[in-house]
């Protein structure tokens, strides 16, 4: 088994799409920004100058090298704000993209290589759930169990894993007729044995897109309920949470639009260079876009 | 053990799709001895390569469905084995290569990972002959006995790496790891070229004479079936229209359509038009009563044209399934 992922991530390293990534100009960019974030994240407590959710005497000041975002109603500095948010952004990104994958990939491969009654059982309920308004959905959930970090997973979690399901299901039914297939059943492979060493790692290349496309617009959506207050509660901080926060200083003389301008420039960097990313790895690992 | 290595009795296999029955194997028989090449020869579409697939159990289902027969592997009949059983015997007993040797391997991983898998999963888990520890080992093994150079270095590439000829050696290697006592090789040398064709069939018969495997080829090249097998039958539309062995067949063919066949071979230093058969390989869903060859053969009879023709010996050994040989027919008609 370790030989095996051993092979995977030396084939990765090894591919054409590797290379190609590695000279495309949306790649270093995107790849750039997404590193920045994370190395963000991860060193959120040395980056930021401030506690961000201690408040201070030093109400609604302009940027200065104490505050480089200024400050908001309440003292708190808008930037350690920011950077504790790619935290939450970050933390919300990841688990809801492994939550999906955990239920849609089983789900979709598994009605993929069954066919037949579980096939369409299984993509029944995949149409009935991306007929849903997701958001909607979403938001009545959380209106019913109340908000939070978690809830918000949970409730954008029941209407996304439906795409992962579907791209795995049209994956494994393209990939259950290839040759090899038969000869591992030719060998005596186990069914499960066959679905999870030969049709998964076949598949994965479109799953790295999907899971490089959803990433940012699970920030988007978390970051939306945040801003109705649906998502994260403060004081935790939430880009979204404070986009809406602060827009009641919009109108005021500077600083004031400084407050959002800033914290939402910072936003629309990150998932744009998420974005990027995820689309010059869809084009790296699609033979035809590559050159 | 007494008796042959497989024999196949009636067997039938059809598929149930929605513009009818297509019955691709309608009652075949076959007997094949151990270490023994055995050869099967048809047009495309004939149903030699179901027949092959039906005897692994490897149909798709639906829509296909083996509706008769017997198919007794070593005393044992095949088809009345529970799935579990069955895939034990995959692999370990029966193995099978298959035609396109450029797609018959994963592409995501290493050869050498692809011929420990059914050593690992047979060897190691099931039948416990063996340590883990011992597998790259015998991986190594298998890559030397199959001739490819370099094995050491050659077991980490990638299919992609391999030459077809590499690949479809690879493969072999693959299917004969766990020593099957039945190799059942579906046209191996149809995607390769001539010389590649010569090494692979020159490596199969070195393996039976090493491991004593007995060999189900599959091919519509009489070339191949001349060069390699002892015993030969002949397909048409999903039955066995005449089995003999090589010599017989190729110097005393009986059946009208073994006649064409072979007439149809083109030969080196003849000029002029090459022999075709007349006519399409019938539809599987209606076939034309009597004899499925009657509406190409030339020597049709009425008889030809009504009942389907039982199998005459003609000599030891050599069956033909036409009404010109049948006495009982002659007297009918």
């Amino acid at each position: 088994m370790l030989g095996r992922i051993h092979d995977l991530l030396r084939g990765v390293l090894r591919s054409p799409a590797f290379r190609y990534l590695r000279r495309d100009i949306r790649a270093k960019i995107g790849g750039t920004i997404v590193l920045l974030v994370v190395f963000t994240a991860i060193f959120a407590g040395f980056i930021a100058r401030h506690d961000p959710t201690a408040q201070s005497k030093d109400i609604l000041k302009g940027p200065s090298w104490q505050y480089p975002f200024g400050t908001d109603g309440t003292g708190r500095d808008v930037f350690s704000r920011v950077v504790y948010g790619t935290r939450t952004a970050l933390i919300i990104g990841t688990l809801l993209v492994v939550v999906q994958t955990l239920i849609g990939v089983p789900l979709g491969l598994l009605a993929g290589y069954m066919g037949g009654k579980v096939d369409n059982l299984i993509m029944r309920a995949v149409d009935a759930v991306l007929a849903m308004p997701g958001l909607i959905i979403a938001l009545a959930f959380v209106a019913i169990v109340g908000p939070g970090l978690y809830n918000v997973i949970i409730a954008l979690a029941m209407t996304g894993w439906a795409g992962y399901a579907r791209l795995m299901r049209g994956q494994t039914l393209a990939i259950k007729e290839e040759p090899y297939i038969e000869a591992a059943r030719a060998i005596g492979e186990k069914d499960r044995t066959i679905i999870s060493r030969y049709v998964l790692p076949n598949a994965i290349s479109p799953l790295i897109v999907m899971v490089t496309m959803t990433f940012p617009a699970a920030i988007l959506l978390s970051s939306s309920m945040s801003y109705i207050g649906l998502g994260v509660m403060p004081p935790y901080p939430d880009w979204g949470y404070d986009l809406n926060a602060y827009k009641q200083y919009m109108g005021d003389p500077m600083p004031g639009p400084l407050l959002t301008i800033l914290p939402g420039i910072v936003m629309v960097i990150t998932i744009f260079g998420f974005q990027f990313f995820g689309d010059a790895l869809r084009d790296s690992l699609d033979p035809r876009l590559r050159e | 053990m007494s008796g042959p290595l497989l024999k196949v009795q009636g067997l039938k296999t059809y598929f149930f799709l929605e513009r009818g029955v297509v019955k691709a194997v309608d009652g075949v028989d076959l007997e094949i001895e151990k270490g023994e090449i055995f050869g099967l020869v048809g047009e495309t579409g004939c149903g030699k390569s179901v027949t092959a697939l039906s005897i692994l159990r490897l149909i798709q289902s639906p829509p296909g469905k083996i509706v008769e027969g017997k198919v007794v592997f070593e005393g044992e009949d095949l088809l009345r084995k529970s799935n579990e059983e069955m895939r034990k015997i995959r692999g370990t007993k029966i193995s099978m290569i298959f035609q396109d040797p450029h797609t018959s391997l994963d592409p995501v991983f290493t050869v050498g990972s692809q011929i420990a898998e059914p050593i690992e999963l047979h060897l190691v888990e099931e039948q416990h002959l063996m340590s883990a520890k011992e597998v790259p080992k015998k991986v190594l093994e298998m890559l030397k006995l199959v001739r490819i150079p370099d094995p050491e270095h050659r077991v980490k590439e990638y299919p992609h790496q391999f030459s077809g000829g590499m690949k479809q050696r690879a493969m072999t290697a693959m299917m004969i790891s766990c020593n099957p006592a039945l190799l059942i090789a579906d046209e191996p040398t149809t995607a390769v070229d001539v010389t590649i064709q010569a090494q692979i069939l020159d490596l199969m018969r070195e393996l039976r004479q090493k491991l004593g495997t007995s060999i189900l080829i599959i091919t519509h090249n009489l070339g191949v079936v001349a060069e390699m097998c002892e015993k030969v039958a002949v397909m048409y539309a999903g039955n066995i229209v005449e089995q003999a062995d090589v010599i017989t067949l190729f110097q005393n063919p009986k059946h009208p359509y073994t006649s064409a066949l072979l007439a149809a071979v083109p030969k080196v230093g003849t000029k002029g038009e090459l022999e075709t058969i007349p006519g399409m390989v019938p539809s599987l869903i209606t076939p034309p009563p009597g004899c499925k060859f009657h509406p190409r053969c030339p020597h049709a009879m009425d008889i030809c044209r009504k009942e389907f023709p039982r199998m005459t010996e003609m000599g030891k050994g050599h069956l033909v399934r036409c009404y010109l040989y049948s006495k009982g027919a002659r007297g009918a008609a």
